[in-house]
This record gives structure tokens, sequence and C-alpha cells, in this order.
């Protein structure tokens, strides 16, 4: 009966943590997955190891470093399999727009340059510049020092800046394909 | 030129599509507690696989014996103490789905465990997961606040 009673209390507390965080942890997850439907899947895992880990962890801080920390190494590990088992494609494949709008490009437009940093770049431009984490909680969440977290944000910030930079900056129904033409693929 | 403040405005843009989800919480309960099956089924809590283990373990042990002369432990344990790291299981198996890793960590301090590629974040206390280990040789080594610990070899080879 107590360890009903314990698993109860567990229970209520995490899915209060999920409810609370778990919105704005899919939206980062997305950012550094950069496909929303595998975010889902590798958020999904990361909040299971994180229900196992619950009576350790306890704090909700915790708790959340704990998500970001698993979505940062699962994409990392995933990156890793498909980079040896997938080939990119040259150009920007034919796909269905949702719809034309302007926030639709923009969206798409910014997805795929994300997509074109490392998993590493990226997940450090999400956390630092999405989940407004410091340098040193970016550091701890990526497993690397303060100066590497510097090194990566430098180096994707200049590879954004090249992408979405002034002649790219301004979003039309172009952008996409013009990055397609500099040999990105999306 | 884009700005930092430009790229957050474009991050957060891009992600507000993504919706809450009431769902979320429930779908990780269950998939934690189908894991946590898994977990013990795999690490053999039962007088069967037990059992079980023993005949396989014999047999490995005839057909690795030229690699390692040691039985592959199918779970491995590693402690984080203070000043060391130690591998319980010098030769561990490891499978398409990850390796199942128990850490002790007695430091009192959050400690990071680097398994060859992988790491995990690991809390004072027993801690258990599942990770993806390469086969060969691979360094074990905790690294918390107060330093880095000597690393520590532990082999893994695929299971059979």
């Amino acid at each position: 009966m107590a360890s009903e009673t314990g698993t109860d209390d567990r229970d209520a507390a995490f899915t209060a943590f999920v409810r609370a965080r778990g919105t704005a942890l899919a939206r980062s997850a997305f950012l550094v997955v950069g496909d929303a439907t595998r975010a889902e899947d590798v958020l999904q895992s990361a909040f299971a190891e994180t229900y196992l880990r619950w009576n350790t962890l306890r704090q909700p801080e915790a708790a959340e470093a704990y998500v970001r920390r698993v979505i940062v190494t699962t994409n990392a590990a995933w990156w890793r399999r498909r980079s040896s088992s997938e080939t990119p494609l040259a150009v920007l494949p034919d796909r269905v727009q949702p719809d034309d709008t302007q926030t639709v490009i923009e969206r798409e437009t910014l997805v795929c340059a994300l997509r074109q940093l490392s998993p590493r770049q990226r997940a450090v431009v999400v956390l630092r510049y999405f989940d407004d984490l410091t340098e040193r909680e970016t550091a701890h969440i990526i497993g690397c020092s303060i100066g590497s977290v510097k090194r990566h944000t430098s180096r994707a910030f200049e590879r954004l800046r090249h992408l979405l930079g002034t002649d790219l900056g301004a979003v039309d129904e172009l952008t996409t394909p013009v990055l397609a033409i500099r040999g990105v693929s999306c | 030129m884009l700005s930092e403040h430009e790229l957050r405005e474009r991050l957060a843009g891009a992600a507000a599509n993504i919706g809450d989800d009431d769902q979320r919480a429930p779908r990780a309960i269950r998939n934690a507690q189908r894991r946590r099956k898994q977990q013990r089924h795999r690490a053999g809590t039962g007088l069967a696989v037990a059992v079980s283990a023993v005949a396989i373990a014999g047999a490995v042990v005839i057909t690795r014996e030229g690699d390692h002369g040691v039985t592959p432990a199918s779970a491995a344990v590693i402690s984080c103490d203070p000043g060391r790291t130690v591998a319980h299981t010098p030769v561990v198996a490891s499978s398409p789905y990850g390796t199942v890793v128990t850490i002790t960590n007695t430091t009192g301090l959050s400690v990071r465990v680097l398994l060859g590629r992988e790491f995990a974040v690991v809390p004072p206390g027993l801690s258990e997961g599942q990770y993806l280990l390469g086969s060969g040789e691979q360094a074990v080594q905790c690294v918390s606040d107060a330093g880095a610990t000597p690393a520590v070899a532990m082999s893994v080879v695929p299971a059979t």
C-alpha cells in the first residue's frame, strides 16, 4: 500500500512537471532535432528516462536539465547512426507546403538552416538562444567545457549568418530554394 | 547581419507551432514502465532467467575464451567513488538496443560518467540507464566538480 502511494505521488509529481514544462521542452526538442515527429519521439524517450529516475532527481529544475541532456545526447547518437547509413540529398526535394504564408516560409527556412549545423552546434544555439541558458548551464547539459560552448556558438553563428545573412535575411518565397541552390539539403 | 535578438525571435517563431499535448505524461509513464520491464527482463531477475544465463554463460565462455577469457556480463556495473572509477564488469555484452548500465555514485556530487562516446549525468546514489556502447575497449571515467578520476577500461562485445 505504501509503495502504491509512493508510485501515485511520483506519478502525480511527474505529471505536474510534464504539464508545466512539456510544451517548452517539446519546442526546444523540435529545434534541436529539426523534425517535429522525431522530436516528439526523442522527447518521449527523455521523459520516460526522467520518470525512471524521478526519485533521484526530485527537483523540477534537475528533472528539466536531465530531460534536456537526454534530448541532446539522443539526437547526437541518432545523428551518428544516420550519418553512416543515409546519404544527404544534393538538392531540396519537392515538397507540399501546408500553405504559403510568410510564417511557414520563415519557419522552414530557419529549421533548414539549423539542420546545416552539427548536432552539438545546434544544441548550443537552441540552449543559449531559445532556452536562455547560461554558458555554464549549456556546458553542463552538453557535457563539454564553457570554452567549447563559446567556440560552438561562434561557429554556429557564423554559419547561420552565412545562411540567413543580409542577402537572405529578407524572407520571401525564394528563400528556401536559394538555400537549396547553395548546396544545402533540408 | 543576423543579430542575437533576431535569432532569438526567429527561434521562438519557428517553434511556436509545437503545441500542448495532455497525453505526454501518461505516454511517458507507460513507456517508462515498459522499458523498466524490459530492463528487468534483460537483467535476469527471475530464477528461470538466472538458470538460462548460467547455461548461456557456459556457451559464451567457450566461444569467447580466446578473446577475453571472461564471460561478458549482461549489464555493466560501475562505481564512481571519491577519486576513482571502478568497472565491476570488465567485459560486458552490447546489443542493438543498448547496454544496461548500473552506476553507483558515492561521491556525494553529481557526476558525469563518460562511457566511450556516450555519457551519463548521474546524481548521488544508484542510477540505471541504457546506452549504446560501441564494441571494443571503451574508456569509463567519472568526472565531477571535484575533478576527473583516472579512466578505466571496459571491454564491450556484441551479444550473441
